[in-house]
């Protein structure tokens, strides 16, 4: 089943019609989700940053010359 | 006036002397004979279970007439302007089978079938001396090692050939070795690269001397084109946007990085340019990495991430080494430099432990379609969150949620989606209603016994964030597995299907 983006926007009746249970385990899933990406970013900076430090490209990289003969 | 040429085609058993008797050691040769390169395919074809050689004794080679205009036509020695090509087959035949093959009008599909499933490929020979070895395609190695790891040739293609009517197919990637007058190691190694990534894109794969001239066509630190004296990495980049696609630079970092970029390049069935800097001497070496040795994704050694890296699973690359020979086995290795953990390259023989060389990695060229022009420490910038993300929220997988980076063709992956277990809506909404570029980015969030789901970016974007099209499901998921994964796409701004 598909579901696209634009399901941000309110649904009407149908939402209106589910039971306040599923509701509240949606909005706990919704909070869940939202806890773990703050947390996983928090996490993984330092090592995007890292990876990131290493990955520039330099003159002498550039003008490294290969020619191995055979 | 000069007669037409005569073609013979003659068909001998294969054996250790084969390549070494085909090959005479020219006039006045010094240095040890044969070659390097002949003694290593030797050892392949032994390995691929060669039994039959078929040679052509006149053969116009694209790669080496193109080379012969513009370098070896105004030397004093006048070079031939064709080539013998050698065709290998696994089944054993002699002249008088040929000839029923040939000449068996009414079971030419059996023919070619017969011919077909023992086909190993070929070298075409060119009058060079010393430097022999033109354009060669040979069938890889299969998919199971010795030691349990496997196999994975992500950037080969099926080449057709045509010989005596018959028309057969090889999967791999064009060798030769180098001949210092048009081209050295990088010209080669890039030319190997080139010959998969060029017609990807409906370009045609330049020659060596294409590459050679529009590499120095600007910049020409060395002072001379011809000979070639080698190439910097500035000039493969030029040479590279010469022939109509785009150069990635990835300098190399640690051992985790380069090898999660060598995964996700491979796995895109991108051929990659290995700038390697060796132990011993000061010139710098090009090869093309063209497949990896994949083994188990090893566990997470940072106690505060929950999810492991696909890129620790490999083992080794398969390289082209134009000093060795084609597939030739590089084993990844930490090695340590100063304050530093760099990556090492081990090159061995096709069937012993025996080291060839040892290098570091210096960077990775890779010629990518200019539409794609995400990258994949880009993506694997997204990636690492994605996967931690997972790893949170799926605590069932106990820390083996596993993340890797790839790019595919956006048609071939609607193709496979067919064998995701998507619903039908699904499966309709990603063939019929999902918009996606041409190239697009994936990340794979897999565990080891199942495939969990793709994260799809655009490739046209410059950023993986915020440019996710789609998350995918791609294994069974509970109701809340499921509804945590709608969620999260609906956090990254994509779609969710399911």
């Amino acid at each position: 089943m598909s579901e696209k983006s634009t399901s941000r926007k309110p649904r009407g009746p149908k939402r209106a019609a589910r039971p306040a249970r599923a509701s509240q385990e949606k909005g706990s899933i919704e909070a869940e989700v939202r806890a773990a990406l703050d947390q996983a970013w928090q996490t993984v900076k330092p090592i995007l940053k890292r990876e990131q430090d290493g990955a520039h490209v330099t003159s002498e990289l550039l003008n490294f010359k290969l020619r191995r003969g055979a | 006036m000069t007669g037409y040429p005569e073609q013979i085609i003659r068909i001998s058993a294969f054996g250790e002397q084969f390549l070494k008797e085909r090959c005479p050691k020219p006039a006045g040769y010094l240095r040890e004979w044969p070659p390097i390169q002949l003694l290593y395919l030797t050892t392949y074809l032994g390995r691929l279970g060669c039994r039959t050689v078929i040679a052509e004794s006149h053969y116009i080679d694209r790669d080496y007439i193109a080379d012969l205009s513009l370098f070896y036509a105004r030397s004093l020695r006048p070079y031939e302007n064709f080539c013998q090509r050698l065709h290998f087959f696994s089944e054993s035949f002699d002249q008088g089978r040929w000839r029923a093959l040939v000449t068996d009008g009414d079971a030419h599909t059996a023919s070619e079938a017969f011919l077909q499933n023992c086909y190993l490929g070929f070298v075409v020979i060119r009058p060079l001396p010393g430097c022999p070895v033109g354009r060669t395609v040979l069938a890889t190695l299969g998919a199971s090692t010795a030691d349990g790891c496997v196999r994975e040739f992500g950037a080969i293609r099926d080449n057709t050939i045509h010989l005596a009517g018959f028309k057969l197919i090889v999967p791999g990637l064009a060798f030769q070795q180098q001949d210092q007058g048009v081209s050295a190691c990088a010209t080669t190694a890039l030319w190997s690269a080139l010959q998969l990534t060029a017609p990807l894109e409906g370009l045609p794969a330049p020659t060596p001397a294409d590459i050679t001239q529009a590499a120095s066509r600007y910049f020409l630190p060395g002072g001379r084109a011809l000979p070639s004296q080698g190439l910097s990495i500035q000039q493969m980049c030029e040479a590279t946007r010469a022939c109509g696609l785009a150069p990635v630079v990835v300098p190399a970092t640690d051992p985790a990085i380069d090898k999660a970029h060598l995964l996700a390049y491979s796995r895109s069935g991108l051929p990659v340019v290995l700038a390697l800097e060796p132990l011993k001497g000061p010139d710098g070496h090009a090869v093309c990495c063209l497949g990896v040795k994949v083994g188990a994704s090893q566990p997470q050694p940072d106690p505060a991430l929950h999810y492991r890296d696909a890129g620790t699973s490999i083992q080794a690359v398969y390289i082209h080494d134009d000093r060795l020979g084609p597939y030739a086995v590089a084993d990844l290795n930490p090695y340590t430099v100063g304050c530093s953990i760099r990556t090492s390259l081990l090159i061995r023989w096709p069937t012993e432990k025996t080291e060839f060389e040892q290098s570091l990695l210096k960077a990775l060229v890779v010629p990518v379609p200019v539409k794609l022009r995400l990258t994949v420490d880009r993506m694997r910038a997204l990636g690492v969150g994605i996967a931690e993300v997972s790893g949170l929220l799926f605590p069932e997988f106990e820390r083996t949620i596993t993340m890797a980076c790839r790019f595919a063709l956006a048609t071939t992956y609607q193709v496979g989606s067919r064998s995701f277990g998507l619903t039908e809506a699904g499966l309709h909404f990603i063939r019929c209603e999902l918009v996606l570029s041409r190239y697009i980015g994936i990340i794979e969030i897999t565990t080891p016994d199942a495939h969990l789901f793709d994260v799809l970016i655009d490739a046209t974007e410059t950023e993986a964030n915020p440019s996710v099209l789609a998350c995918v499901r791609r294994g069974p998921l509970s109701g809340q597995q499921e509804e945590k994964l709608r969620v999260l796409a609906r956090n990254l701004g994509a779609v969710y299907v399911g």
